[in-house]
């Protein structure tokens, strides 16, 4: 492998990349705009339901607010908690009898009056009917006739759960490595769409010199701007060089995808198509970053998962290197036969 | 402009333009958007919790809570499959219901119940469960209710589940990303390959060539949003104001996209605008989704002026509000339509007639 | 005995059932010119393409500087230039870049791009970019390029379409330089007067054969019809007569001619290759 003809390609490369500075330009701003979005994202999770409470003589605070998952508001007059229920600032109002534990005391059944606004859901509702009648059993004292033997699996975040912009950071990385896949794979079709290929092949340079010039430079590329994201956010402060290792992987994972995009297209038109639709097949696994449990066992084939699995568990469970191998060793295995696969096609093509 | 040669064009971009990349558009980019909307956006936002059981007795606990909205049933085949379910995440608890889980409560007696529990289930979703399950072993075991509930419904919203309510913004992420993608790719390869200047200097004029390729793109990102609505069965109650909001969207769509093609002068570069217009394009979904975001931000997007009258026509509250973003959105397409034009002019190396008048006064 | 620059050997090709190349044979000696000419579809681009490595040899040995280019490709790539005959050139880039960008790839050191720009008349615009150049000054550069190297075998594929009668006749004029340089030309053009000009030999190829290959003073001699043409004056009006040369009766109709009419000019005429390619192949080498 000749180092003088690649670097001779790459910096080629590079020179019409800064002819183009409206390219560069779109690159940054468009870095700068998932880093904004991810700080503008609520920075807590909020896991509770809010409820407004009207509860005249009577303190709530034995009842509903020791509710795990129960945020009260006390409101002091029910105008007042009707008018905020109907502007949805609360979806439920709860309005609690003067004379509701007298009855309870007495053994007489006491009507509670649940206020939800016209938009609220249906399961909304069924969980505050639940929520009341728990409460009314506990004041009453009833026996309960369930004893829980609880298993927490996985590590209990209760209290502490994952924002949702954190949840979004590895579906952010994989939306930053996927626009590389196309890009990759242009610089290859645009070099076989104006016939440089030709020329260039009718040198010293061979086609592997060509395509390993364009696998560093995609590699590069992609691997910078997504390095550059994760620092700006805070994602290396866990397990930095693991993460590292993990980008960068990550990075020849779309660069064999674009690779095989090359071979597939004939024109930017055919990258566009093809691009789009592996794009999108390649963001699914990123669902599963966002909703855990969401996707079944086949979402694994997808071999995006294992790069959105592994930037998940990295930054949000503080997994390490060792339990984490096995993925890198996936996407390599990926990487390895997407590249294969084009870099064939490409030689078919061309000798 | 002359619309025969304009049809003449169009023709030659549906029947002889780059067939792979429109059937990929037209058809295997909604099934797919639909799909990625149809896996996870309803799940992600839905106030349901999940609820695993496995049932080794056949108890009327399954039914009841079938029954229960507040909560997703799923039954698994073992305790196995359920505690692998809780800690994949699938549901946020799991319970495994004894053999005499019914007897027992009907005789008065207490029932131990195994249950595994998400770490990362919320504790609203905690509560909920375990004050359903609370609620319906009460019913079981016949006790009393010790309250009434009333239930009041305030205001004139209607209640819609979170699937329908996303699915006209999977409409419209589905028109945008087709009609914008298809007459600026078209343009910018043809400008490749230099074919556009070759029909330039035939009797089809730039403007022909220009509103068959926005046609194309229109027509195409149209064709997708109806397969889509279609799948989906989520034409609302007014599904001509719906079709009519997905034709002016793809209108919008086909000029911002006939814009950056003429601007844009190689694919790359629609590849990096693409990763960052793809946020400002579906900035009003993102803002929708995450009301705590401050929601002025909507106004700056251009696309929200056609996302916010689709989800009031889908969910039956359009009203003045709803003329008056669609007005802006027209407003918005004659903008671009007027940009276009001096574009085209400039393309064409034309001279717009203010700098003649400059020039006739300056000698 | 001076080692012939291109052997070529029973050389076939097909692509897919057509057969584009039919078992051709041909030798071209150092620093000689050898043209290639032939109708669109007749197999020279094909040739072409096996001879600098562009297509896989199928049939046949190919030997160039005596290396044979099935095992010894790479070492003759690096001693040879192609001037394509579509422009392929990186358009966003300089003139003077895309040159450097050839030199470097052929590991040139102290390349002067100036030099090789101003010999083939673009000084003065070697930092434009391409995309700004015209037909003409990019079939210039392409030419340029194929001199990066001071290849030993040169291949250029119609180095002068679409330049116009003075710049293509300075470009003819380097080819010329780059013989007497040592370098061995490969031509392959439509221009029957610039084979003429130009080339050492000529070989006709139609329909994927040789048809005929020699010196265009043999293949004149060999093929061609040599005459006189005559220019009368007859009742104030200019006439013309053609006069067939080598031929028994040819000096009693010289006697007649000048002796009963009023004769104003006299040419001698030689076949041309056009004509010489259509006796040969039964085809117009242009249409």
């Amino acid at each position: 492998m000749n180092a003088r003809l690649i670097l001779t390609l790459i910096k080629k490369d590079l020179t019409l990349f800064s002819r183009n500075q409206f390219y560069f330009v779109m690159t940054i701003v468009g870095l700068v705009l998932y880093i904004a979005l991810y700080f503008v994202m609520p920075q807590t999770l909020d896991e509770n339901i809010k409820l407004g409470v009207y509860t005249p003589g009577i303190q709530t605070g034995s009842s509903l607010a020791g509710i795990q998952g129960v945020e009260v508001q006390p409101f002091t007059s029910l105008d007042e908690l009707k008018d905020a229920v109907k502007k949805n600032e609360y979806p439920v109002g709860i309005a609690l009898p003067e004379d509701l534990l007298n009855k309870i005391a007495t053994g007489e059944q006491a009507v509670v009056t649940v206020y939800y606004s016209a938009s609220t859901p249906d399961e909304m509702k069924g969980a505050i009917n639940a929520l009341i009648n728990q409460m009314a059993y506990f004041i009453t004292g009833q026996d309960i006739p369930l004893v829980m033997q609880t298993e927490i699996l996985g590590p209990d975040l209760l209290g502490t759960q994952i924002p949702w912009r954190d949840r979004l950071v590895p579906m952010m990385a994989v939306l930053i490595l996927g626009t590389e896949i196309l890009s990759l794979a242009s610089l290859i079709s645009t070099e076989i769409e104006q016939d440089t290929v030709r020329a260039l092949l009718v040198t010293p340079l061979k086609l592997r010199h060509l395509l390993s010039a364009k696998a560093l430079l995609g590699i590069g590329l992609a691997f910078i701007q997504v390095v550059l994201f994760m620092t700006v956010i805070g994602g290396l402060t866990h397990e930095p060089a693991t993460m590292i290792l993990g980008l960068f992987v990550g990075s020849i994972l779309v660069t064999g995808l674009g690779f095989l995009i090359a071979s597939m297209a004939h024109d930017s038109m055919g990258v566009t198509s093809w691009g789009m639709i592996l794009f999108i097949v390649f963001f699914i696994p990123a669902i599963g970053g966002m909703v855990p449990g969401i996707l079944s066992d086949w979402a694994k084939v997808i071999p995006s998962y294992y790069l959105i699995d592994f930037v998940s568990r990295l930054s949000n469970y503080g997994a390490t290197f060792s339990e984490l191998s096995g993925n890198l060793m996936i996407m390599l295995g990926w990487s390895a036969v997407f590249g294969v696969t084009g870099t064939l096609a490409l030689r078919r093509r061309y000798r | 402009m002359n619309i025969k040669r304009i049809f003449t064009l169009l023709g030659k971009e549906l029947l002889h333009g780059p067939r792979g990349f429109i059937l990929t558009m037209t058809i295997a980019a909604p099934l797919l958007i639909t799909l990625v909307v149809n896996l996870a956006l309803g799940d992600l936002f839905t106030s349901t919790a999940k609820l695993g059981v496995y049932d080794e007795g056949q108890s009327q606990l399954v039914s009841l809570l079938e029954n229960a909205a507040q909560v997703r049933l799923l039954q698994y085949q073992s305790p196995d499959t359920l505690r692998d379910a809780v800690s994949r995440g699938a549901t946020d608890y799991g319970i495994v219901l004894p053999p005499d889980f019914d007897s027992s409560l009907e005789s008065g007696q207490k029932v131990a119940l195994t249950v595994y529990v998400w770490g990362e289930s919320l504790a609203k979703d905690r509560t909920i469960i375990t004050a359903t399950l609370l609620e319906l072993t009460n019913q079981i075991s016949s006790q009393t209710e010790p309250i009434i509930l009333e239930s009041v419904t305030l205001g004139d919203q209607k209640s819609v589940p979170w699937s329908q309510r996303l699915m006209p913004l999977t409409v419209m992420m589905a028109v945008f990303f087709g009609g914008l993608m298809i007459p600026a790719a078209s343009l910018i390869d043809e400008k490749q390959k230099r074919t556009l200047q070759a029909l330039a200097v035939t009797p089809a004029s730039l403007p022909d060539i220009f509103i068959a390729k926005g046609m194309m793109g229109a027509i195409l990102s149209i064709a997708m949003g109806v397969i889509i609505l279609l799948i989906n069965q989520a034409w609302g109650e007014s599904p001509l104001l719906l079709f009519g909001m997905v034709v002016l969207g793809a209108i919008l769509a086909a000029e911002i996209g006939l814009v950056l093609g003429t601007l844009i002068n190689e694919i790359n570069t629609l590849f990096a605008v693409w990763k960052f217009g793809g946020l400002v394009l579906f900035g009003p979904a993102i803002l929708y989704m995450f009301p705590e975001l401050p929601q002025w931000l909507n106004y700056i997007f251009p696309t929200y002026y056609v996302t916010g009258p689709i989800m009031d026509i889908s969910l039956g509250t359009q009203g003045s509000q709803t003329l008056l973003q669609a007005g802006v959105a027209i407003f918005i397409v004659f903008v671009l339509a007027v940009l276009l034009s001096r574009l085209i002019n400039r393309l064409s190396g034309e001279v717009p007639q203010h700098s003649l008048k400059e020039a006739e006064t300056v000698s | 005995m001076k080692q012939d620059a291109i052997v070529v050997e029973n050389l076939s090709y097909h692509y897919g059932k057509i057969l584009a190349v039919d078992n051709i044979s041909f030798h071209v000696g150092k620093q000689e010119i050898l043209g290639f000419l032939g109708p669109n579809g007749a197999g020279k681009s094909t040739t072409v393409k096996i001879l600098t490595g562009q297509l896989r040899l199928q049939e046949g040995r190919v030997s160039l500087l005596g290396m044979d280019i099935s095992k010894e490709l790479e070492k003759v790539q690096a001693r040879i230039g192609v001037c394509f005959e579509q422009p392929n050139l990186y358009e966003q880039m300089t003139a003077l870049e895309n040159l450097q960008l050839f030199a470097r790839l052929f590991n040139i050191k102290n390349f002067d791009g100036y030099a090789l720009l101003k010999k083939v008349g673009l000084d003065g615009r070697e930092k434009d970019r391409v995309a700004n150049y015209s037909k003409g000054m990019k079939q210039r550069l392409m030419v340029a390029r194929a001199f990066v190297n001071q290849a030993e075998i040169l291949f250029l594929d119609e180095p002068t379409s679409g330049l116009d009668p003075v710049s293509a006749d300075s470009i003819r004029n380097l080819i010329l330089q780059e013989r007497e340089r040592g370098a061995t030309i490969f031509l392959t053009t439509h221009d029957m007067w610039e084979a003429d000009k130009l080339c050492n030999r000529v070989a006709f190829l139609n329909q994927g054969k040789i048809a005929a290959l020699d010196t265009p003073h043999t293949l004149k001699q060999q093929y061609g019809q040599r005459s006189l043409l005559v220019e009368i004056s007859h009742d104030g009006q200019l006439e013309e007569r053609i006069i067939t040369l080598d031929k028994s009766e040819t000096p009693d109709k010289v006697r007649e001619l000048l002796s009963h009419e009023k004769v104003v000019t006299v040419h001698s005429q030689e076949a041309t290759l056009e004509d010489i390619f259509l006796k040969v192949t039964g085809r117009r080498l242009t249409v």
